[in-house]
């Protein structure tokens, strides 16, 4: 990575809301705002140096699975930004898919259904489509108490350790794994 | 502390309470009539286009 090319994906202080590297294509412009510029500033070129007038490092607060995959993709397709949609939009899938096989563990079909309907009308539920890892998050978090629920331990741990990699909420797994363990 | 106060005085980023529903979700679904649930899709649904709009538009809030 040049310098020139890391100066264009420079965080600007003043315009939080704006994309300030290379123009997505105008189907995608509108989806990349806010958090999605650090996500994709980390695929890109990976964590930002320590600054040298010691200020804040703003990036460090965004977890690394989520544009580790999109770098990887990205890697084939060659297009950063239509990686960052196409992860998104899978973990959306496969999200809403476990979502259901949870709430089917809890009643019948039909309450799997509407559990994984109730999720993806949710009014947070955009961010599931857009570049952020929150549909990757909702799978792990997902497939861990689904885990949780077959009693299988070891692979709740797991997710839940994929789920922590990728938002820090994901630690709420231990505290489920902790109340599983005091139930036995 | 801290943390918990903002998110329940919503002064957190919507994407905040999308991760911490899951459960929530399922667990609604399995309690809830199906007719209180087709309302509250309506309602979400609602909601959703909203706030998606917002986002389209660059328009945050809290």
């Amino acid at each position: 990575m040049t310098a020139a090319r890391r100066a264009e994906w420079a965080w600007i202080p003043e315009k939080p809301d704006l994309f300030r590297g290379p123009a997505p294509a105008p189907l995608l412009a509108p989806t990349v705002r806010w958090d999605a510029n650090f996500y994709l500033a980390i695929a890109r070129s990976g964590y930002p140096e320590r600054r040298t007038d010691g200020g804040p490092v703003y990036a460090v607060a965004f977890f690394p699975l989520y544009p580790l995959l999109v770098a990887a993709l990205d890697a084939v397709l060659r297009k950063t930004f239509w990686s960052a949609v196409v992860v998104a939009n899978a973990f959306a899938l496969v999200a809403a898919l476990l979502v259901f096989q949870l709430g089917k563990t809890y009643g019948s079909t039909g309450r799997g259904l509407w559990a994984a309907l109730l999720f993806l009308v949710a009014p947070g539920s955009h961010f599931l489509s857009l570049p952020y890892p929150e549909s990757m998050f909702a799978a792990f978090l997902a497939a861990a108490l689904l885990s949780l629920r077959k009693e299988e331990i070891g692979q709740a741990a797991v997710y839940g350790a994929l789920a922590s990699m990728t938002r820090s909420a994901g630690v709420v797994v231990a505290a489920c794994l902790l109340y599983v363990a005091w139930q036995h | 502390m801290a943390a918990l106060k903002a998110l329940f005085s919503f002064d957190v980023a919507p994407d905040y309470y999308l991760v911490r529903i899951v459960g929530v979700i399922v667990g609604s679904a399995s309690t809830i009539r199906p007719q209180v649930l087709a309302i509250a899709c309506a309602v979400c649904l609602v909601l959703l286009i909203v706030e998606a709009a917002l986002f389209g538009m660059g328009i945050g809030h809290y």
